[in-house]
């Protein structure tokens, strides 16, 4: 990557925040009669954090590794060691992502640390990279691009990269957006400036599928 | 038995040879910090290493042995104390299984290995503490917090957590615990271990992936996942923002790329000099690879707190298992910590003609003790009297804090300002051990809620 081309992108990236990250929460005034012995405000105020809603909770490891094989249609992540044999990375490096094994270990540990968030990226870009591959390749099931060519982009076909954004954010977070909705905008977004160094489209959803693993919404709950 | 001074001159070598090689002050991390919030400016600058022996050790074969001239077999249903030595006299030919008086004149059992024999001037050990509980996990929770657990649940951050949010604030990894439970229940998400259950899940952990985005797309991830952790729906949660912060901290780890430090085995001069002094020129197996890597991390001012299980396998309820495996392996862990302390004197911190041996502490504990009683197969069972050992920075070597009686080994109320048995004094519990710590690092006052006094004699 040059730097010609990489600082008129990066500076797109504060236009992340023009386009809103999603539906602010609604400030709707609340009618009140008023009266001589009140004095309330009209905009009620924000809730604190915790208060009222349960705060989320991360999947286990045998729910993660389940969730990204049904997700990418049954590739999970591999390494290949020596002599061909296909270790499960997720059940290798389970002691070390916080599986008890009650001897040293009794308690599951389901905070997201820095290791799960490295191991985490590093089994999205693992998986992505295969499910990239498979689709370009071969004529097996698409999901990346299912509803796209690996030729369209949002300059040629907007209607196709909405639908299938709309299919991927549905099967990968379980959120159901029509057109326009503006929680989408940021994924779009993210879409549009992966393809401002002159990438070709699939390389774009590459790039969203790792954004698709590593947030919260995918391993939370 | 001498000090062993070709060694230390060889590593004092080897510490230079580090340099040489670029592997010191790596990506500007300046590991000589003065403290940020400490209540006392001009505490020493301390880094800490818990070296945890896994399974319940026998304190009668180690840190809390008695005079077998004393403690006879006939004289056991007075004492309630049967050390049993010359049941292991077997095991050990040609060597003495009786304890030893240092000549600082502390009483040490005979599987105390190197440590003993090399630093009993630096060793402290602490005596009769009261744990409180038999159980492996909550007795493990109880150490490493300083707090009663909840059932199995730990009720307060890892004492190592409170040491390195406090003091790691400048190291890229404040705190790193290999097969150690940490907890943090208290402290921004920063303080919390890189926990990792082997060197090789470190090395992967430190790396990049194998199958990385292009640069740009990689920044690009980064700034959406950014923005969408400033969210509305995502500030309120507590979860996502610490979710965000770790997956900050894990793109820090690969930007650092650490794993190079902790390539042990790297045909490499520097690498080939740790592997001789952790494993005599061999491969190292996974109690060594900690021990190298946790003196690697704090001399290179990666870490503030590093957690290590040196040995294991100490649940001996079995007569033959204690007889032939509970002083070898407690053995190999002395000797383990010794090599880290010998590594960590060769070091000079700084320029300052101190060595990172002055500037780090060790404690070597376990999560109770062994029955001073053999039960009928020969074994023995889980004790509530436990003991601790400490050596480095301001602690006060060759000296024994509290006590454990001599009728079934119970703890003894001792006086906290000169560690002496005190009917006046209090039963010594292990956040006393992590309330002196914080107090040697700057903070006198109770900042982890440990409600209890600090232990003067311990640094004085």
């Amino acid at each position: 990557m040059t730097r010609s081309i990489a600082l008129p992108a990066l500076l797109l990236i504060p236009l992340v925040w023009l386009v809103g990250c999603e539906s602010e929460t609604s400030l709707s005034t609340t009618p009140v009669e008023l009266d001589e012995a009140s004095d309330v405000a009209l905009i009620p105020e924000m809730p604190e954090a915790d208060e009222g809603v349960r705060d989320r909770r991360r999947m286990d490891i045998p729910q993660l590794d389940a969730a990204m094989q049904v997700a990418s249609g049954g590739i999970g992540w591999t390494e290949i060691r020596d002599g061909g044999e296909v270790v499960n990375l997720f059940e290798r490096l389970a002691p070390t992502l916080g599986v008890p094994d009650y001897i040293e270990r009794m308690s599951l540990d389901l905070t997201p640390s820095v290791v799960f968030e490295k191991f985490l990226g590093d089994a999205s870009r693992s998986v992505c990279s295969a499910m990239v591959g498979r689709e370009m390749n071969g004529p097996g099931e698409r999901i990346l691009m299912k509803h796209v060519t690996d030729e369209d982009d949002w300059e040629s076909n907007p209607s196709a990269v909405d639908r299938n954004m709309r299919y991927l954010l549905l099967r990968f977070h379980g959120r159901n957006y029509i057109t326009g909705d503006q929680e989408m905008e940021p994924w779009l977004w993210l879409f549009r400036t992966s393809m401002h160094d002159g990438s070709e489209p699939p390389l774009a959803w590459h790039t969203i599928c790792v954004a698709l693993y590593t947030h919260p919404d995918f391993y939370s709950y | 038995m001498t000090r062993e001074s070709t060694r230390r001159n060889f590593l004092r070598g080897s510490a230079g040879a580090a340099a040489a090689l670029g592997l010191t002050n790596f990506g500007g991390v300046e590991p000589f910090t003065r403290l940020a919030h400490a209540s006392n400016p001009d505490a020493p600058d301390l880094h800490f290493i818990f070296c945890y022996f896994s399974g319940g050790w026998d304190s009668l074969i180690g840190l809390d042995p008695r005079d077998p001239a004393v403690f006879t077999p006939q004289e056991v249903p007075n004492t309630l104390i049967e050390p049993g030595y010359h049941l292991m006299e077997e095991n050990r030919p040609g060597m003495t299984t009786d304890p030893y008086t240092t000549p600082e004149g502390v009483l040490l059992g005979p599987y105390m290995g190197d440590l003993g024999m090399m630093y009993s001037d630096r060793l402290q050990v602490v005596r009769g503490i009261a744990m409180e509980t038999v159980s492996h996990g909550v007795g493990r929770a109880r150490f490493i917090t300083g707090k009663a657990p909840v059932g199995m649940n730990a009720r307060g951050s890892s004492a190592t957590t409170w040491l390195a949010g406090l003091l790691g604030q400048d190291n890229l990894i404040p705190q790193l615990a290999i097969r150690m439970d940490s907890y943090n229940r208290d402290l921004p998400a920063t303080a919390s271990a890189v926990q990792v259950n082997s060197v090789p899940d470190l090395i992967r952990a430190l790396g990049p992936s194998s199958a990385m985005l292009p640069e740009f797309k990689e920044e690009q991830v980064s700034a959406f996942m950014e923005d969408q952790a400033s969210c509305p729906r995502a500030r309120y949660s507590p979860f996502w923002q610490q979710a965000e912060t770790s997956r900050q901290g894990a793109t820090d780890l690969i930007r650092g790329d650490l794993s190079n430090y902790f390539r042990f085995d790297d045909n490499t001069p520097y690498m080939q000099q740790i592997r001789d002094h952790y494993g005599g020129g061999g491969n190292l197996g996974f109690a060594q690879r900690a021990a190298a890597s946790a003196v690697e991390a704090i001399t290179l001012g990666i870490s503030r707190a590093v957690s290590i299980n040196v040995a294991g396998g100490f649940d001996t309820h079995n007569g033959v298992q204690w007889r032939n495996v509970a002083g070898p392996r407690q053995e190999a862990g002395w000797n383990l910590i010794t090599r880290m302390v010998e590594m960590l004197e060769s070091r000079e911190y700084g320029e300052t003609g101190a060595s990172w041996l002055d500037h780090t502490v060790i404690l070597a504990f376990s999560e109770f003790s062994r029955t001073p009683r053999l039960n009928g197969t020969g074994g023995r069972d889980h004790h509530l009297t436990n003991s601790a050992a400490l050596i480095g920075g301001p602690i006060q070597g060759g000296r024994v804090i509290g006590k454990s009686s001599d009728i079934g080994m119970g703890s003894v109320l001792t006086n906290l300002e000169n560690g002496l048995p005190d009917p006046a004094g209090e039963i010594i519990k292990p956040e006393h051990i992590h309330r002196t710590l914080l107090h040697m690092a700057g903070f006198e006052e109770d900042v982890a809620d440990l409600r209890v006094p600090v232990i003067p004699a311990m640094y004085r």
